[in-house]
């Protein structure tokens, strides 16, 4: 899967949207982990970058994806489930078709 | 010059507020190094000119700035004065002539910091061509303005009979946007305390009365324009349709972007639609001159990603619709709510 | 680089949606599917899916917008903790401008209370760090998603000794409040799009029960149209029989059955669960979350004297039914006329996540 790919298929929603001040609980994104060091990385989604901690998830490493929740990693991103589910929607738009 | 005393001190006091030789000192050793019209250097009460063709019609316009910080990316307070109330100009069709300018500085603001605003208010005013003729300064108590208020008014002549004006707007017009939305606030935000992201994303402020005046040489029919400052292109879009038997229909995919901009709005849950711009106009047009419209636009550096996004609707009436990505259809209604305090 | 949106493709969307016509014919009854999540009810909004779906599918709002269900006593808690003097409230933006009877953050700030917005706790623990002449008390507030980065930074202030930092927990917990939902006979619920982001902390095992105990299925959604648009295919499915009636994980991509359980460690580490009293619904059994004795220190209920007269909602105010999914905002006689965004009576039209701002702002006819 190519990088653009993978991230894209991620998505971000586009014009995400809060009719009040920003600040949602819920609101958790995909961000690339850029450099580790400890207990903190730094991540970035599309040129907004921060410095994220990682102490509750195992195992991150340069260029996974990690779900950001709020200043920390909640969860790392499963490329393989990411891949599944693209190819499911792909199934169903071509049984539908 | 009599009066006067060398400027020695680094920060702004009370005395410099005060009328008296250290007022003086503030002017004209500090103000005029960057404030020097022939109309404002004898220091007159008020600026006088004749006005050589009578039959000229004449914009006047005035605004506050209270934006904080003083410093963002991409400008500072003095730019944007300068660029709001000459935009505010520029969208009546009218050529900024002259402006004022009055401050209100807190006791203790850095002298530095001061000059740099004005070294930018003096910069951007000889871009634009227009003058600053009078102004006024006040010093007040440390903790009874924050830092610096800047009032600007500005005077310009109606070059061009633009804008046939909201009863000439039918449906099939077209909605042009000049550039990517929300980028001032956006600027703002990030340079507030405790935003700890890095982001490499600028204001939009810019005067944009260069891109109007070859928009209005274009011949294109263009209805009605304004700059969508706070509230952003939803409230500007909301104003054109409130009461009136048309709404509009704009298409998500076609509002320009930038990956930083998608990507703040993900994180934070903003409505890009409801930031502000100070660099940004929205038009309307007559359908058969959209595209020439645009042509011209992005010829212009304030224009090059300029877009149709939309256009007049006979369907919902005094609403506003926007198309998703996706297929399916939402209002876009006034930003209501709380708006980000002292973004311009 | 061109953002390719597979989850929000329209041609994929499109697919998805025939086969939710077919589903929805061969069931032909009625059919509720209750959102959880305040996150799920705004992208419903903003999607436009609610006017998608077929007439028998309708999509009901739950109570998953934190905000929305704090009670009026924890705002005035916090309010009473912005007037004490050298008193410092962070927050999340959501909270701000949320009215409890008497009174707002925003409106206190307005008083000249010191108020901070702040995206991540951290940054309320790095607030007590540069202001130590200040007392900070952050404002826990938010679900299983939150609650185990609360619990975080109360650790990480005990192991830096920083002793200007306190918490005041109202971090609360879903599923007891999706149980009692469906434990009278009053529900209409048919199915439950469970919550995406809490089930990355908290997984699938949680809402076990209901498809056992209640023969309600379940499916944990994404956030993008087609997430959302599948999560109802599969509810469908298994509601017309087709397949199994269970907890199924839509998004995979980021939720393990297992959820994180890292972060529930962290979570059990720093606090109880207690009974919690809900905005508009009431009090239910081990649904709160309460700071653990060896972290009393930062417990701002404990520290502080915090004694506040019991507020109510404004007579009239559906929040409660509307958070119960008995109601719409359109069913509320204040709905866009008394209470809009820039005046709420109540919190869900305040909050990014509350049902009757995502109504208010997309789906006012």
């Amino acid at each position: 899967m190519t990088e653009e790919l993978l991230r894209d298929s991620v998505l971000l929603r586009i014009l995400r949207t809060n009719p009040n001040e920003g600040g949602s609980m819920c609101l958790a994104v995909p961000m690339k982990v850029i450099s580790v060091k400890g207990k903190k990385a730094f991540a970035d989604l599309g040129g907004v970058k921060r410095e994220i901690d990682i102490s509750l998830v195992k195992n991150i490493k340069v260029g996974d994806y990690i779900i950001v929740h709020a200043g920390f990693a909640i969860q790392k991103l499963n490329k393989k489930e990411a891949l599944n589910t693209l190819e499911l929607f792909k199934q169903i738009k071509n049984e539908t078709y | 010059m009599p009066h006067t005393t060398p400027m020695k001190d680094d920060k702004i006091f009370l005395s410099h507020g005060a009328g008296g030789k250290q007022s003086r000192t503030l002017v004209e050793k500090i103000i005029l190094k960057y404030f020097n019209d022939p109309l404002l250097v004898a220091l007159p009460d008020s600026a006088t000119f004749d006005i050589l063709d009578s039959r000229k019609t004449f914009c006047f316009t005035t605004d506050s700035y209270v934006v904080n910080p003083v410093f963002f990316p991409g400008g500072d307070i003095g730019k944007l004065a300068v660029c709001g109330t000459v935009n505010d100009l520029a969208v009546c069709g009218a050529k900024p002539l002259f402006i004022s300018c009055a401050m209100i500085i807190e006791e203790g603001f850095s002298i530095n910091d001061f000059e740099r605003i004005l070294r930018s208010m003096a910069t951007t005013a000889r871009k634009v061509g227009v003058r600053i003729v009078t102004g006024d300064t006040k010093v007040v108590d440390r903790g009874k303005c924050d830092g610096i208020f800047i009032t600007t008014s500005g005077i310009g002549i109606k070059k061009n009979n633009v804008c046939s004006g909201l009863s000439s707007i039918r449906p099939g017009d077209a909605i042009i946007l000049s550039g990517v939305p929300g980028l001032h606030e956006l600027s703002i935000i990030c340079a507030r305390e405790h935003f700890n992201f890095t982001v490499s994303l600028k204001s939009d402020c810019a005067p944009i009365y260069f891109l109007v005046e070859k928009m209005l040489g274009s011949s294109a029919r263009i209805k009605f324009m304004r700059d969508p400052t706070r509230g952003g292109v939803a409230s500007v879009l909301n104003e054109i349709v409130a009461g009136n038997n048309f709404g509009i229909r704009i298409y998500e995919e076609k509002i320009p972007l930038t990956e930083q901009v998608r990507s703040l709005c993900d994180i934070f849950g903003f409505e890009i639609l409801h930031l502000a711009s100070e660099g940004r106009v929205v038009m309307v047009v007559d359908k058969n001159d959209a595209q020439k419209l645009l042509d011209v636009m992005k010829k212009h550096p304030l224009g090059k990603r300029a877009e149709i996004i939309g256009n007049v609707i006979r369907e919902f009436p005094g609403r506003v619709i926007l198309k998703t990505k996706f297929g399916s259809e939402r209002f876009v209604e006034m930003p209501s709510g709380k708006q980000l305090p002292r973004i311009c | 680089m061109k953002h390719i949106n597979k989850f929000g493709d329209a041609d994929i969307a499109k697919a998805l949606l025939s086969r939710i016509y077919m589903e929805a014919k061969s069931i032909k009854k009625a059919v509720n599917l209750m959102e959880v999540c305040g996150t799920h009810t705004m992208a419903i909004s903003r999607y436009g899916l609610r006017g998608l779906l077929p007439e028998n599918i309708k999509l009901i709002s739950g109570p998953g917008c934190p905000v929305c269900v704090s009670p009026n006593s924890f705002i005035d808690k916090a309010i009473a903790i912005s007037k004490i003097p050298g008193m410092r409230i962070a927050t999340f933006g959501d909270m701000y401008r949320v009215p409890s009877a008497m009174s707002s953050l925003e409106k206190e700030h307005g008083c000249g209370a010191s108020i901070d917005i702040v995206y991540s706790p951290l940054d309320a623990l790095e607030i007590a760090r540069s202001h130590s002449n200040e007392k900070v008390v952050f404002l826990g507030v938010g679900f299983e998603t939150t609650a185990p980065l609360v619990a975080n930074v109360i650790k990480y202030a005990k192991m830096s000794r920083i002793n200007n930092f306190m918490v005041l927990a109202g971090n609360k917990l879903i599923p007891p409040a999706m149980e009692m939902l469906v434990r009278g006979t009053r529900h209409s619920i048919d199915g439950f799009i469970c919550p995406g982001h809490v089930s990355i902390v908290i997984g699938a095992k949680p809402y076990e029960i209901f498809p056992k105990n209640y023969g309600i299925p379940c499916v944990i959604s994404g956030f993008e149209p087609c997430d959302i648009l599948q999560s109802i295919l599969l509810l469908l499915e298994m509601i017309s029989g087709k397949q199994r009636n269970e907890v199924k994980i839509q998004y995979s991509r980021c939720v393990a059955k297992k959820g994180n359980l890292t972060a529930r460690k962290i979570m059990n580490e720093a606090f109880d669960v207690v009974d919690s009293e809900w905005r508009g619904i009431g009090i239910i059994p081990s649904s709160g979350l309460s700071i653990k004795e060896q972290f009393k220190e930062y417990d701002a209920e404990c520290v502080l004297n915090l004694d506040v007269k019991i507020s109510r909602d404004k007579k009239g105010c559906l929040c409660g039914d509307v958070l119960k999914g008995l109601k719409t905002p359109q069913d509320c006689v204040f709905f866009a006329k008394k209470c809009t965004p820039q005046h709420p009576v109540g919190p869900c039209m305040v909050s990014s996540e509350g049902t009757c701002a995502a109504y208010y702002a997309y789906e006012r006819r």
